[in-house]
């Protein structure tokens, strides 16, 4: 052994301690940085919320009437999200200062038709006044995303089709 | 350390076996978080619902629609809408490789078919093949039917019938 060597000495010591925690250091740094990424990652609420929205909308070109349904982009703490319609998909991202088309986006499309008109529209999961959703409106010509959203998840009004819980919080005609 | 006679070349390859070794440690615990982080989200059944709602109870579509009110009677079908082109008007998606769907109105004994009509109907002649043969792999489909029996309106006479949706999703 180099310690136990006659012409061993103590630099020698010192720089093999010096690697090996060199090494160990990168070897932390490396494994909670991948670790502290994948918790702090947002791409499953994005592809959860893009088709869930995707399918609402698409749903709401089936209806026969006035219909707002209040929704929630519930998220963990630190996670804030925009939810842009556009007249082909529903676009979900991390929110930030730039334009939507210069961030990461996670989309997905629903039907159009030619009788309804899809007005876009941007919804956030954190709003100024704090209310912890939007609404998706919809009559029988437009559809679109607006600021009629009420927490009162026990709306469940079955003779009205109405639907409560989850990220779809009530139906009102 | 270099200047030692036994230095040099053989202490740095001392190292290696480690530098390999936390190598491999490190991507295995890479390796397990991507194994157990999922983010893959399947919502065929979801859509195939969507689309068969869509299908049955648009304003419209193919189901008939009182000129006089306005209101539509899902389940009764307007055979003068029961076409591609209809139905292309009132679901239609940006990409097409989506969704399709061939609808099959039949009588009541299932066998005489009266007239058939699709969403997309070039995307659904392009993979029926590949799915009714239940290929696996991206380039295929899956079908998913639904029957169920309707009333369809010729000539302002209702009539008993059943209608077949086969509904196509491509993986």
């Amino acid at each position: 052994m180099r310690f136990l060597n006659k012409r061993g000495s103590w630099e020698d010591s010192f720089m093999y301690l010096l690697f090996t925690l060199g090494l160990v250091v990168f070897f932390y740094f490396a494994v909670f940085s991948k670790i502290n990424a994948a918790i702090n990652d947002t791409s499953y609420q994005r592809i959860f919320f893009s088709r869930d929205l995707a399918l609402l909308v698409d749903s709401l070109h089936a209806t026969d009437g006035n219909f707002s349904v209040s929704y929630s982009l519930y998220t963990r703490n630190g996670v804030w999200l925009d939810a842009d319609l556009v007249s082909d998909k529903v676009i979900l991202t991390d929110h930030s200062e730039k334009p939507v088309d210069e961030r990461a986006q996670v989309s997905y499309v629903f039907g159009r038709s030619a009788f309804v008109n899809i007005i876009p529209a941007i919804a956030t999961s954190r709003t100024a006044d704090y209310t912890p959703g939007f609404s998706v409106d919809a009559d029988n010509s437009n559809i679109t995303f607006g600021n009629n959203f009420k927490s009162d998840s026990n709306a469940n009004f079955a003779g009205k089709g109405g639907r409560s819980g989850g990220a779809g919080a009530s139906t009102t005609w | 350390m270099l200047n030692n006679k036994r230095g040099g070349v053989g202490e740095i390859l001392e190292h290696v076996p480690k530098i390999l070794l936390t190598i491999a440690v490190m991507a295995g615990i890479f390796l397990l978080i991507g194994y157990y982080t999922s983010i893959t989200i399947n919502i065929k059944p979801v859509e195939v619902e969507v689309l068969f709602n869509r299908i049955m109870y648009s304003p419209n579509c193919i189901a008939y629609t009182d000129n006089v009110t306005g209101r539509v009677y899902p389940g009764i079908i307007n055979l003068d809408n029961f076409t591609d082109e209809t139905l292309d008007r009132a679901i239609n998606y940006s990409y097409e490789r989506h969704i399709a769907a061939k609808l099959e109105l039949y009588k009541t004994d299932r066998q005489t078919i009266i007239n058939t009509s699709y969403v997309n109907r070039v995307w659904y002649e392009r993979l029926e093949p590949l799915a009714a043969s239940k290929q696996a792999g991206p380039a295929s489909a899956q079908i998913t039917t639904r029957a169920t029996p309707v009333v369809y309106r010729k000539d302002g006479i209702n009539n008993p019938g059943f209608l077949v949706l086969s509904i196509l999703i491509p993986n």
